[in-house]
């Protein structure tokens, strides 16, 4: 079966025939493949190795797994689920406060971070490593740094969602203005413009189909994460949610993740909605 | 034809440009003069350097050697970046693909062409003077496209994107009107359209004109003048009418049909072994 | 476009009056199009006046951050150690967490590609199957991974094996959509063809759907391997083992130099990890 797959990657012919060998291109794509297949086989076998794990725990386990929600978390108890919704809000404010901050940063700093529009490669470079750092180190470090200095709260876990906000939205915005500005950056160019009319005349208006696509989708980005960074100290449902199952209340939990699911979804499906209307205008 | 007196009479004048891309000349010792009224065409095959010489002038590339004399001013040495602007916006540019801000309304991208004119200020914020405005209609209407002046830039036709170019080009109110290919991307008829208002409204205005065109017929027709480039020299450089047959073939080099020949030969000759 | 001459003409001081299609607004003449332009202007409106709405009715403390940050020295300094002496206890918890993310991958790959057998809407056995397989991923996949591996960390145990199962749990939901949106994105035709020449459902697979998706399917792999490197990280913190629990432990019985080492293990591998994938990216399209 697999050599029949490899077979349809080549277009015609092979060794066999006689007549042409296979292009280099093609054998080389194929060695990639051949590595990267290798590559991850070895690291599954590693891993395996390095941790013990059995798959097939989990169709033991499953029957636990099973019991366990059916008999301790359903029925979800809304009653004793003491501010469920003032905590919602306080999530859904995190999220989009962050959102509309972390915008307003990165639009202005999206321009430093692109080629077509900043004034040195060097500038590029070092803003959109800046921005790359806030996004690789996970949200949970900042939010352990913050603990540390300003405690716990939604406050500081505004300050965590707006961080990752920004070098996210930061990249991807100045990823907007590189596909956007070029053919016409050179027409106002030629007429004599100036640096900055040249952005605003021509760039901004180009770009902000783009900007508010990415915009949504950082709202829904944010609100996942507003779970997670509330249950280590964020603030919000989240931080509820960790309480509640930390002290047993299992079924009170289950009423908090049902409503954050359903907070989840909602948003992703409203997001999802205006973007695509975004974007066919 | 040409008399050396009156220098007053001369627009551009270019001197021994060149412009190397690493080992590669894409123009080579090109001299000429743009005199006031004339209409130039360039002529040559893609890659002779057309392109480059046109985007020389403007500094749109830096050229590597030479001088390029326009308004006082040699656009071919470093200069004052409010300088550069100033004489930029002397020069309209239109572009092959039409380069136009798709998102804005035709009237928009027309007052683009006062950009350059404007203060910083009020060409950022947009505050366009009314009598601008006025002459963007007055411009758009002699062009024909009053009735699309709200409309997005790209809900239009590919002519009618063009000529959207040329009025954002002549709002410029510029001296020198630069064309890079302006039909390359568009059908013959529509193409005898816009090369028939670039010309006229040339005429009209007062405005010399360099055209880069690939129709040698259209060159013909339309030019008081024909410059013809070949891999970046300049081999021809006289009235239509001299043009004549072999001028042509010198200009887009026999060798070119002669290589295309014998590749097709080979073709045939390949397919019958094959076969 | 109505036409309101009279404005205009009387606006210029009695001019001429000309054919206007111009239309004007306090008298300027407008250059814009507001079909256009209202809706952004309209979003943009009501996001701002939603955030700030929102902000305001919540008991934000900024003064208090504020305060913190002027005094943001004494905070800091405590921080700034940093230990490499135990490093070799930390690294095989990275090894683990890494173990993790590289088998929840794999594994929910290999069980998204299965179900998404039974999602896609062209080569389903059964047409029920499709919108009710949808309905469920999409609902695991709004609940935030962390809360599945709490799940099975309760009723399980701690250990690696839950996180495993809990960030399978979620990256398979993810994999199963997107395996089915590319099986349906094959052109029915060459569907239809392979069908006709008899080949059984295992075959079409292999031979014809398989090949066209590769590349896509590889930059799925490394997308969901890094959120799943992340999300394990994240779990570690929460007590199923691994760096995370480390950087928790160390942040919390205040070593702040350990925890800086194994912080920047964490960054250190997941930037590495984003220029390999670059480099991979850029080999692919130079021979794809």
């Amino acid at each position: 079966m697999l050599a029949k797959f490899f077979h349809r990657a080549r277009p015609h012919g092979s060794k066999k025939d006689g007549y042409r060998a296979v292009p280099d291109e093609i054998k080389k794509q194929r060695r990639l493949y051949y590595i990267v297949i290798a590559i991850i086989a070895l690291a599954f076998i590693a891993t395996t190795v390095n941790t013990s794990f059995n798959p097939f725990i989990i169709f033991f386990n499953m029957e636990n797994f099973i019991a366990f929600i059916v008999n301790d978390m359903i029925p979800p108890n809304f009653g004793r689920a003491v501010g469920l919704w003032d905590s919602l809000i306080q999530t859904i404010s995190m999220a989009f406060l962050a959102t509309f901050v972390g915008g307003i940063i990165s639009f202005c700093l999206c321009f430093l971070a692109s080629f077509q529009t900043s004034p040195s490669s060097v500038v590029v470079r070092l803003v959109r490593g800046l921005a790359s750092l806030q996004r690789n180190v996970p949200t949970i470090i900042w939010l352990f740094i913050f603990r540390m200095t300003f405690g716990i709260g939604i406050t500081i876990g505004f300050v965590a969602l707006l961080f990752n906000t920004v070098g996210f939205l930061t990249r991807m915005f100045a990823e907007v203005v590189d596909e956007v500005g070029n053919e016409s950056m050179e027409a106002l160019d030629s007429t004599g413009s100036a640096y900055l009319p040249k952005l605003a005349q021509c760039v901004i208006p180009a770009a902000i189909p783009g900007f508010v696509s990415w915009l949504l989708f950082s709202v829904e980005i944010n609100i996942r994460s507003a779970g997670i960074v509330g249950a280590m100290g964020g603030g919000g449902i989240g931080m509820l949610l960790m309480g509640h199952l930390n002290a047993f209340r299992y079924r009170t939990a289950f009423a908090f993740i049902l409503v954050l699911a359903a907070v989840i979804i909602i948003i992703g499906v409203i997001t999802d909605y205006l973007r695509e209307r975004v974007l066919s205008k | 034809m040409d008399s050396a007196t009156g220098t007053s009479n001369v627009l551009l004048s270019v001197k021994n440009l060149s412009k190397h891309y690493g080992s590669t000349k894409a123009v080579d010792d090109v001299s000429f003069d743009i005199k006031k009224g004339e209409i130039v065409t360039i002529i040559g095959r893609s890659g002779a350097g057309k392109s480059t010489v046109m985007r020389c002038v403007n500094r749109l590339v830096h050229s590597s050697g030479g001088k390029i004399t326009f308004d006082n001013v040699d656009m071919a040495s470093r200069m004052p970046g409010k300088t550069l602007r100033k004489t930029r916006s002397n020069i309209g540019f239109v572009f092959q693909h039409f380069n136009l801000v798709y998102r804005l309304t035709v009237f928009q991208n027309v007052m683009h062409g006062r950009l350059g004119h404007m203060s910083t200020f009020d060409a950022t914020l947009g505050r366009y003077s009314e009598s601008d405005k006025e002459r963007a209609f007055e411009i758009l209407s002699s062009l024909g496209l009053e009735e699309q002046i709200y409309k997005r830039a790209s809900d239009l036709s590919g002519g009618q994107k063009q000529r959207v170019g040329i009025a954002r080009a002549l709002m410029q109110e510029p001296s020198l009107l630069m064309c890079d290919e302006p039909i390359a991307s568009l059908d013959p008829v529509t193409s005898r359209t816009i090369m028939d208002i670039i010309v006229d409204q040339a005429k009209k205005r007062g405005i010399a004109c360099i055209i880069n065109l690939h129709q040698v017929d259209f060159a013909k027709e339309y030019s008081t003048r024909i410059l013809g480039m070949r891999a970046g020299k300049l081999v021809f450089d006289d009235l239509p009418e001299l043009l004549t047959k072999e001028k042509i073939d010198d200009v887009y080099g026999v060798s070119a049909l002669e290589e295309g020949e014998r590749a097709y030969a080979v073709g045939m000759e390949a397919m019958a072994v094959v076969g | 476009m109505t036409v309101r001459a009279k404005t205009a003409a009387d606006e210029s001081g009695g001019a001429a009056p000309m054919p206007l299609m111009v239309k004007n607004r306090h008298g300027k003449i407008r250059i814009h199009n507001p079909k256009y332009t209202r809706p952004f202007n309209v979003f943009l409106l009501l996001f701002t006046v939603l955030s700030l709405g929102l902000a305001y009715i919540i008991p934000y403390d900024f003064g208090r951050l504020l305060v913190r940050i002027v005094n943001i020295g004494d905070a800091i300094r405590p921080l700034l150690t940093i230990d490499f002496s135990e490093i070799d206890l930390i690294l095989p918890f990275f090894y683990q967490t890494l173990s993790v993310a590289v088998l929840s991958t794999i594994y929910s790959a290999l069980i998204g590609l299965f179900f998404a057998v039974f999602m896609a809407r062209n080569i389903t056995p059964n047409k029920f199957l499709p919108p009710i397989l949808a309905a469920i991923f999409t609902f695991i996949r709004a609940i935030p991974s962390f809360v599945f591996v709490l799940l099975v960390l309760v009723s399980l145990g701690f250990g690696s094996a839950p996180a495993i199962i809990g960030v399978t749990i979620s990256s398979t939901a993810f994999f199963a959509r997107a395996f089915a949106h590319a099986f349906e994105e094959v052109d029915s035709g060459t569907l239809e063809a392979l069908e006709a020449t008899g080949a059984n459902r295992i075959k079409i697979f292999f031979s014809a759907i398989l090949p066209s998706a590769l590349t896509m399917v590889i930059a799925w792999l490394t997308v969901n391997f890094e959120t799943n490197f992340h999300g394990a990280t994240i779990l570690g913190v929460v007590g199923a083992g691994g760096i995370g629990h480390i950087i928790a432990m160390a942040f919390g019985s205040n070593r702040f130099g350990r925890a800086w080492v194994a912080v920047f293990a964490v960054v250190l591998f997941t930037y590495a990890f984003e220029i390999s994938t670059n480099i991979l990216k850029r080999k692919l399209k130079g021979l794809g």
